[in-house]
């Protein structure tokens, strides 16, 4: 835990309401969009992330402060989105760009707009390929290319050995392209 | 010269490390770009696999919806007056709960149409349902007192009751 985490804890941990509202607004947009990339859907993200923070209020006063407060939250929301996951047993599609609740890419100043088009379509070509990627390879390259977690904290989110991680990121990566040229 | 025990799947193995910055044995590294420099279907998949890399880290992120912050304070219970939600409400619980008022009411509506038997009877075996109804792990004072009032009390079910 980070020293300057230390007062908000103890603000959680003593009940205040102010305490849990701005736990909340801190972070609600990041858990909000790691639970719905490792659900893979935005349609219930919110009551994932409501779920991951509840969770996390119940468990305030056993966390042990080895990590910093943000990482015990979000590990909690990705083990949250993981078993709605595999209860669920389904993908639901992703969402267009552009939907409620998401930002938008904004078009890059140097592309012509034929140029963004395309991107964007390749872009949601991939992560409509993403979505049809078995577990366990999904969540590991979510975590790693679009969480842009390190292999250390994709190894300590998942509880894997940083080697698991080396193998399931490549052979997801190889699995992710085999999808993409196999597509019509 | 490459490296014989070098092959377009380890090179691509090393790359990725390397795209990622992760640490490769010099010499292994080296043969890896060695073995890269004279494939170029090796190189085009490592383009491939950069692209989508790039692709997914555009995803565009998500914002939660005003007031959400408030939801989840009043589904905690805090500062609303609320009481505290548990954390997890196992939608496994609440089908089951869902599934025995369904049974429980279709037993009833069963006894409630006529088949022959005394009011009295089909009462006393309306009174069973709520009392078996009652020894689940489902059961809560609510419920029970809803069930009571749909099977015993019920304007629908007078002629059971005599009434």
């Amino acid at each position: 835990m980070r020293d300057d985490e230390a007062p908000l804890v103890e603000r959680l941990r003593a009940g205040e309401e102010s305490a849990y509202r701005e736990f909340v607004e801190t972070y609600q947009d990041r858990i909000l969009t790691v639970v719905a990339r490792v659900a893979g859907g935005a349609g219930d993200a919110e009551d994932l992330a409501q779920e991951a923070f509840l969770k996390a209020f119940a468990a305030i006063d056993r966390f042990a402060g080895k990590s910093a407060l943000y990482t015990w939250l979000y590990r909690i929301a990705v083990n949250t989105a993981r078993d709605w996951v595999a209860s669920r047993r389904r993908r639901p599609a992703v969402p267009l760009e552009g939907e409620s609740g998401l930002i938008v890419d904004p078009p890059d100043p140097g592309e012509s707009p034929e140029e963004t088009l395309h991107r964007r379509e390749r872009a949601a070509a991939v992560r409509a390929a993403l979505e049809r990627l078995p577990e366990p390879f999904r969540t590991t390259l979510i975590l790693r290319e679009m969480e842009g977690n390190t292999y250390e904290e994709v190894a300590n989110i998942l509880g894997i050995s940083i080697g698991t991680v080396e193998s399931r990121i490549f052979r997801a990566r190889c699995k992710l392209r085999a999808l993409l040229e196999t597509e019509p | 010269m490459t490296d014989r025990t070098m092959d377009d799947q380890t090179c691509l193995f090393v790359l990725s490390l390397l795209m990622d910055g992760r640490d490769v044995l010099p010499d292994t590294q080296a043969s890896a770009l060695a073995w890269a420099e004279e494939h170029p279907a090796c190189r085009a998949a490592l383009d491939e696999l950069r692209a989508q890399s790039q692709a997914l880290a555009s995803a565009p992120a998500h914002r939660a919806s005003p007031g959400f912050a408030d939801r989840v304070l009043a589904a905690a219970g805090v500062g609303a007056g609320a009481p505290p939600v548990e954390p997890v409400l196992p939608f496994v619980r609440r089908l089951a709960v869902a599934a025995s008022v369904a049974l429980v009411l279709t037993l009833g509506f069963d006894l409630s149409t006529p088949s022959g038997l005394h009011a009295e009877d089909r009462l006393e075996k309306q009174r069973h349902v709520v009392d078996h109804f009652r020894s689940t792990p489902f059961a809560s004072d609510d419920i029970v007192q809803g069930l009571r009032a749909r099977l015993l009390d019920d304007e629908a079910f007078a002629p059971l009751g005599g009434r």
